[in-house]
Formats: C-alpha cells, structure tokens, sequence
C-alpha cells in the first residue's frame, strides 16, 4: 500500500504547471476611470490599484486590481471589470467599472438558496454590505447545535488590503473536547503580487476546555500563492496566559491540475506538548482535510494526498477520486480512502456528491454539498 | 445593526398637489403643460420641477394610462401563463427584476429622473400610486431587448445649405404596438438645457432628441460580447436625456457618456447643429471609441470602429445592407441637395429595384420593424416627425412627415397653431404599393398568422412573380403549412434568382431547401443547398455559433426533420 500511496503522492505533484505570464506592451497609463459606484467612495477604488497614471501597462495589473477589488467584498459579481482602452495619444486609458449590491445581498437567489441551505445546517448568516460607502461591511453568523456561536464584526480596506475585526461568543459540545468561551480577531489581509497573497492576524480567545481554563493569544500569518497552481502555507504561535503550554501549529497545502487530473498535497505539524485538543487538525470524513471514507479524527501530524480524475458526460461531471497518507496520532501506518464523486455546474456553483470508502477499515461517507473538496 | 437596517430602508414620503387638466382650442393643460395634436402628431410641453414635469407628463401625454400600462406590462415574459410551469416562471422573473434589477437601476438613476418617473405615475394615477416599478422597468426594458435604428447625419457639402440635416429611423419589433402612442415632448426644465424628444408616455429617458444648443443624439442598438454589457448600470435611455440635458456640445457630450455607467452596445450618432459636425460613438458597458468623418456620418446596428469590431456579438441585423445605401445615397444620389425632404427620402429607402434584375421587396434603411422615423434640423429648431396612427403596421417612415418649430416653443412655451411644414406619405400605388402588401406580409409571417401571409404574398407574386423576399416567406409559409411540394416551387424560384439583394436571406432560402429536400428524401439535393448555403458570406453576421449555420453543417452529416409546425430540428 506505501507504493500506491507513493504513486497517489507523485500524481499530486505531477498535477502541478509553471505559471505563464502575458507579456506587456510599452503603452503608458494615461488615465484611469473608476465607473459605476453609487456609495463607495472613489479613493475606496484608488487605493486598490497597483499602478497609477504615468506607469507603463503591465497585463497582470487586471488580475491583481481584481484580486484586490474582489477581496473586499463590496461589489456586486456584475460588473467588475478591469478594461484598457488604447487612446488616440497611443497611451492607454484604464476604466474600472464596479458596481455596488444591494444592502443584504449580492443576488437575491443566491441569498434565498443559500440562506435555506443554512437553516437546514442550523445556522444564519448575514451581511450589510458597505452601507455607508466607506468599504465597511457588517457581518452576524449564528450557529445552533452541537458548536454553537455567534460572531460578529466589521471588514473593511486598510491601504491596499482588508482588515476585518470580529468578536464571538461559543460553546462547542463536539466529539472530542467541549470548549466555550469567547475569542476576539484582528486580521489584515492583502494581495502583494496578482498571485500572492499575504495575511496576518492575532486571536484572542478566552474560555474553558474540558472544564479547563484556557485564556491565550494566538499570532499568526498565511501566505497563498495562487496561478497556474496554489499553494498555502499557515501558521500560528499559541501563546498562553493560562491552562496549556506553548505551541506552534503550522500547515500547508498545495493543489494542482493536469487535463482532468486534479492532484492535492497537504500537511500539518503541532510542535510543543501543550498544544490544546482544541487546536489539533480534524482529519477525515469531508471536512477541510479529507478522508472521505473514514470518519473524523483530531490529530498532531499529517501528511495527505488526493488525486481526482475527472471527465465530462453529458451535464454532469464524474470523478474518481483516492485520498491516501500518514497522520498521528492513530494513522502511522499510512491509509487509503477511495470513492466516487459526481459534480455539475449550476449558476450557484459546483453541485457535488461524494461516496469515499476505506478498504481496510470497512467505513464508508457520504457528502453533498456546493464545490469541489479540495 | 437593527438601527443600520432602519436608516436605509424607511421610505421618504411628500405630498404633491395635482393640477386639474383643462382643454380650450383642442389645447389640453395641466399646471405650465401642455399637449395638442398637430395634423396626427401629439405635441407636448412639460416645464418646471422634475416632479411637476412628471406630474403634466402623466396627465397629458396620454389618454387612458391604465391602457398603456397593460400593453406594456404584457410584453413582459410569461405576462400571461399557459400553465403550472409559466406561472412560476413570471412569478420568478417578476420578483428577480424586483430584487435585483429593479434596485440596481434605482442606485443608478438620478434623484431628478426618480422624482419625474414619481411624478408621472402620480399624474398617470390621479394622485393613487406612486410607485415607480413599472415605470423604470419599462424605461429600462430598452436595455433588456434587441432592436435595430439607424441614423445618419449630413452637413458641408453634402447638403443643399451646409446646414446639418439628420435623419433617424426607430426599429424596433418588439414595440410596435407603442408606435401610436409617440409623441414629441418639448421641455424646459428646472436646471439644465431646454430640449425636445421623440418619444412614448412613461419614458423619462429617450432614444432621439435635440437641445437648445443644437446638439442631437440618438441611439442604435450594436450587440456586443456577454462581457460587455450588464444591467448593473444606469438605464442607457436616461443616459441620452442627461446629454441633452447637460451638454452643449460634442465634447461635453461624450464626456458624459464616458463618465456614464453603460448597460449595453449602442452606437449613438451625436450631432452639432451650430458647428456642424457629427460623431458616431460605439459604446459597449465598460468601452467608447467615436468614429469621425467629413461631412456625413451614418450608423446602423453594428461596430464600424476598428477598435471596437472585437467586442461585436454574433448575430445578424442586416447593418451592412444599410450602411452600404446610406454611402450609396448620401455620396452618390443625393450629394450636395440633401434637405428635409431627402432626408426623409434616405430614411424611406426601400431598395428599389435599379441595378437589380428583379425587385426585392426586403428591408433597406426603412426597416422591417421600424417604428417611428423623423428628421432633425437642429441649426434651425425643426423636429420632423412621420404621424403614425394606430394602424397594425405603422410604415412609419412612409407616413405623412410633420415638421414643428421646438426652437419657437422653448421660447414662448407656447402650442403651435400650425406645423412648420407637411411632407406628404407616399402613395400606395405602383411597386411601392406593393411593397406596402410585402411587408404586411412579412410581419404576419412573424406573428405566425402564415395563410393571411400567404395570401398576401400570392397577390404580389403574381404581379411580381420573381420577387425575392415574398418568394422565400411563401416557401417558407408553405413549409409551416406542410405544403412541402408547393414549397419547393417557391424556394426553388427564389434560389434561381440571378442576385440576392442580402446575403443573409439567401442563406435562409438555400437552407430551407435543403430542408425540404430531406422531407422529400432527396438526400443529395439537400446536401447540395446546405453547402450552398454555408458558402454564403454574410458581412455583418460575424461568428455564428448556433442558428442556420449550426443546422447546416449538421444537416450535412444527417437529414434534418420538421415539427408540424414547421420546425426543424436534429433527429
């Protein structure tokens, strides 16, 4: 089994491209025209763009002011272009053209499904978005049931990126630990190139596992690049002011594709006894470190691996798909999880299904939900 | 949170006093409005504050609103469902142009448009309603729909003067049934220039209009690339009425169009009648380009400006086949004695039979659809308008062309008691009679009604026996009918035909005998006219991913079949 888990390793890696990059004419920027705001101020706009009237035109300035725009989360989905227009001077004139949603929500339809779709899951979310014009969006999730909470806060843009301040209040009655508590979160969040992107941030979170007091802060940072292929990498220093010892948690993640072949590595480390169960990484079923056929486990360390193949029949898209690695503690001797998937595109995204089974443990899972799972 | 939602969600509230309308002289008034009917031409006068301008629009400038608004609101999709399936697709669509582009447009609009659409619904309603829904909707349904237009504009020495004439067609199918209920409205507003514009009640933006300054601007739908356009912007109708508005020259203009947030491609023909000259600009949401030239200037549904030729949708508008008679007549026929008169004559043009050896009864500048059709002389305040009535078909630009003096109205602000001029309709006699005939034909061809089409279209045959369009509508009326060997006879005469006057009906006659042939089980007939009719180059179709071409190519590799009701269709 090392050797398949090997092969399913090497064809994730295997799924991964140089990025390309256009080349750029000479042509200079001679204006730039922000088009279609009705409340968000204008520098709002401005202070996103990586270029200014009198910079030549680089075409990756399109993706980058649209990563940015985008990250703010102010803007309705149509339009948000970036055009050049060649001027009768020669140069270029820019037209950014957004334009702002309504108040609670960005497409009605997307509001109404998605908003059922989160009562069926026990939870309410809602948005104010940037009601006052100055990029600030207002945001209140509720969550009932076995992990509780409710948050709150505010985003908006700080010089070319985001930051966001939240506050939350939870109670977690979960399979493995109980924790409740609140946590406060700083966050700034940019764009530092079109492909990479940067974030940092500080938790405070104070409150009871286990019955324990827990009371500490946690720094950290993420770095994503994103082109051809993506990789993320995260970490994070668990400070304590009471209840465990000191830790540091550190996690990785790189997806590729080639043709149909879709290849995910992924890993995870805990450095420093202390760390608190609350902070382990909840691995298997469908969750955000997958092992479809297996059920969930908190673990320390993690070394995973996902190939999916996927092809066209008709609407609709079927995948095969092997989840395989290595995690303690509980998996050293390595695992394989394998299944099936069928996916379609509808105007609210990828619909999919996933049937995952591990052969040696017997255990099967079963998951519908909106886009892929890596 | 809960005081964020309560600001901006509670309505305002103000109340308005509607004058009482009174009539002396066949002058209908209401506050400082007013409307009369000049030899079959509505003429109104709207002054004062937008809501007041809104309030005497909607007293005035029609007679039974609620009338209107039933018509209107029946062009709507699914306005009256057949069943389950129907019912739930309105009450989506109705609640999605609610919710989303109803308020994307409010957040575009100017205050002082949002206080006029108010105030006509008040005026329209009697004081009863004053929501604005239905109003914007149809104010921006302009940007929802394909239509055609044209325009052209001639100065210099293209003119008998030198002064600049512009002539402008209205085409739109999808409206004819409004065509009656044109009118020519003539404001002075609160702030901003006085201007006049053609237009239809409940319309607050316009689609052709002149200011005090002299600058004229009317719009020509261009279809561009999905990317290129979206509702999320100010509806493009208000966009030309805030040029008129607030520019006085070609400059001002297209600086206002550049700052507008666009819905969709147009390609709007902006005149100055003080310095003449004359600009096309083609627009898409995000893009402009202004095309220039000396002298005249012309623009029907399509890009011409090379930068802009890359944002061009596929489809066809039959764009080419005018822009080649308006050069054709401008620069040829009519070079240096172009006046009202010609330019109503331009605008009529129904590519008459010289240098063809047969007579096409098709479509030329004088449009299949078109609606409405006028001439502006803006150096001089004149608005001439073809008087449609309420006939089924209003042959607009062949109607009786009345020409006002706006420019004498914006300055005592009041009724004229007689036109400036009468240009008289043409006569339905000779091949134009029958031409008349053809295009009634066509039309019922459209709405479906394929016997009384027919029946039409037999008559003019047999005076006409090689005429083009009515050859290719009977084929094509006979195959809806299942009369698939009486059919052939026609297609078959219309693809002999020594020259098709447009590329693109040519392709349609050699595909749908194709078509027949396979009904007929000559497979290599059929395999025969699909190729012929993929061999044809249509210039102004550019890409075609679906449609005739796509049927071809597959009708090619296997016989093609027809639903009863004349429907092809891949088996």
């Amino acid at each position: 089994m090392k050797y398949l888990l090997l092969m399913i390793i090497f064809f994730s890696l295997v799924c991964l491209n140089p990025q390309e990059v256009e080349a750029s004419e000479n042509q200079k920027i001679e204006e730039i025209l922000v088009l279609g705001l009705t409340r968000t101020e204008e520098k709002i706009v401005l202070n996103q763009l990586p270029f200014s009237e009198g910079d030549v035109w680089d075409e990756e300035y399109r993706k980058w002011t649209l990563r940015r725009l985008i990250l703010l989360d102010i803007f309705a989905y149509d339009p948000l272009r970036v055009i050049v227009e060649p001027l009768d001077s020669g140069n270029y004139g820019v037209v950014v053209r957004a334009a702002d949603p309504a108040f609670l929500y960005k497409d009605p339809v997307e509001f109404l499904i998605m908003n059922t779709i989160n009562l069926f899951y026990r939870q309410v979310n809602l948005s104010l978005y940037n009601p006052l014009g100055t990029g600030n969006n207002f945001f209140l999730t509720g969550i009932w049931g076995a992990k509780r909470y409710i948050k709150s806060g505010v985003t908006g843009p700080l010089g070319a990126g985001k930051a966001s301040f939240s506050g939350q209040l939870f109670d977690h009655d979960l399979q493995f630990y109980r924790d409740t508590g609140g946590e406060l979160s700083l966050d700034y969040r940019n764009w530092i190139s079109p492909a990479l992107r940067l974030t940092g941030g500080l938790d405070y979170r104070t409150g009871e596992l286990d019955g324990e007091k827990q009371v500490l802060f946690f720094p950290r940072g993420e770095l994503l690049y994103d082109s051809n292929y993506t990789g993320e990498i995260r970490g994070g220093l668990g400070l304590p002011i009471a209840g465990d010892g000191t830790f540091f948690r550190l996690q990785g993640r790189v997806v590729g594709k080639l043709g149909s072949l879709i290849g995910v590595a992924r890993g995870g480390i805990i450095i420093g006894d202390g760390a608190p169960l609350n902070y382990y990484f909840p691995l298997g079923g469908f969750g955000r470190l997958p092992l479809r056929g297996q059920p969930l486990t908190l673990v320390q360390n993690y070394v995973t691996a996902t190939v999916e193949y996927h092809w066209q029949a008709g609407g609709f898209i079927p995948i095969l798909f092997a989840d395989g690695g290595w995690y303690s503690p509980g998996g050293n001797e390595g695992v394989l999880n394998i299944g099936l998937g069928l996916a379609t595109e509808t105007p609210l995204g990828v619909i999919r299904g996933d049937l995952g089974w591990n052969p040696i443990l017997g255990t099967t899972g079963f998951n519908i939900g909106l886009g892929h799972s890596y | 949170m809960l005081f964020l939602f309560l600001f901006f969600f509670c309505p305002t509230v103000s109340a308005v006093a509607i004058p009482d309308v009174t009539v002396e002289d066949g002058v209908f008034r209401a506050g400082s409005g007013w409307r009369i009917d000049i030899e079959g031409l509505r003429v109104g006068f709207l002054s004062g504050s937008p809501e007041e301008i809104g309030i005497q629009h909607g007293l005035l400038m029609t007679e039974d609103p609620e009338a209107l608004r039933e018509k209107m609101l029946a062009k709507q999709p699914f306005a009256h469902p057949e069943n389950l399936g129907e019912r739930i697709a309105g009450f989506f669509l109705n609640n999605y142009a609610r919710f989303q582009f109803y308020p994307a447009f409010l957040r575009h609009t100017p205050q002082e448009y949002i206080s006029e659409m108010r105030g006509f619904v008040l005026g329209a309603s009697g004081g009863v309603d004053e929501d604005i829904f239905d109003v914007m909707m149809g104010n921006a349904a302009q940007d929802l729909e394909i239509a055609a237009c044209s325009a052209f504009a001639a100065w210099g020495k293209a003119t008998v003067d030198g002064e600049l004439y512009f002539g402008r067609n209205l085409d739109h199918g999808g409206m004819l049934d409004l065509a009656s209920y044109q009118h020519l409205a003539i404001y002075v507003p609160e702030k901003g220039y006085r201007f006049a514009v053609h237009n239809y009640p409940a319309f607050v933006g316009t689609m052709s209009g002149m200011n005090e300054h002299g600058l004229v601007i009317t719009s020509n739908y261009s279809m561009a690339r999905s990317g290129e356009i979206t509702v999320n912007g100010l509806p493009y109708m208000f966009m030309l009425r805030n040029v008129l508005q607030n520019a006085a020259t070609i400059e001002e203009a297209l600086e206002i169009i550049k700052k507008t947030p666009r819905t969709i491609g147009l390609t709007l023909l902006l005149a100055d009648g003080k310095n003449p000259e004359a600009v096309v600009v083609e627009i898409t949401a995000n893009r402009m380009q202004v095309r220039t030239q000396e002298d005249y200037i012309f623009a029907a549904n399509r890009y011409l400006h090379p930068e802009m030729k890359k944002y061009q949708a596929s489809g066809w508008l039959s764009s080419a086949l005018r822009e080649k008679r308006f050069q054709e007549l401008i620069t040829e026929e009519f070079w240096g004695q172009i006046d009202v008169s010609v330019s109503r004559d331009i605008m009529r043009d129904r590519f008459p039979p010289e240098g063809y050896n047969q007579e096409n009864f098709g479509q030329s500048i004088n449009h299949e659809v078109n609606m409405a059709s006028m001439v502006m002389v803006p150096s001089r305040g004149e608005f001439w308008v073809g008087a449609v009535d309420d006939s089924e078909i209003p042959f607009a630009a062949d109607t009786h062309f009345v020409g006002i003096d706006v420019r004498a109205i914006w300055d005592t602000g009041e009724p004229p008691r007689e036109p400036i001029g009468i240009l008289p309709a043409t006569p339905r006699e000779g091949y134009e009679g029958y031409w008349f005939k053809a295009r009634e034909a066509s039309l019922h061809f459209g709405q479906g009604k394929n016997e009384k089409a027919l029946e039409i279209l037999k008559e003019v045959l047999s005076v006409y026996p090689r005429a083009e369009m009515p050859l290719l509508l009977a084929g094509r009326a006979l195959i809806r009918e299942g009369k698939i060997e009486e059919g052939i006879k026609y297609l078959e005469d219309f693809a002999a035909l020594e020259k098709h006057s447009e590329p693109f009906h040519q392709m349609e006659g050699y595909f749908w005998l194709a078509v027949i042939y396979d009904q007929v089980g000559e497979r290599e007939r059929a395999i025969e006219f699909y190729r012929k009719s993929l061999q044809v180059q249509i210039e102004d179709m550019y890409a075609v991913e679906g449609g005739y071409r796509y049927f071809a190519e597959q009708g090619i590799e296997t016989p093609l079949s027809l639903t009863p009701e004349g429907r092809v269709y891949i088996p």
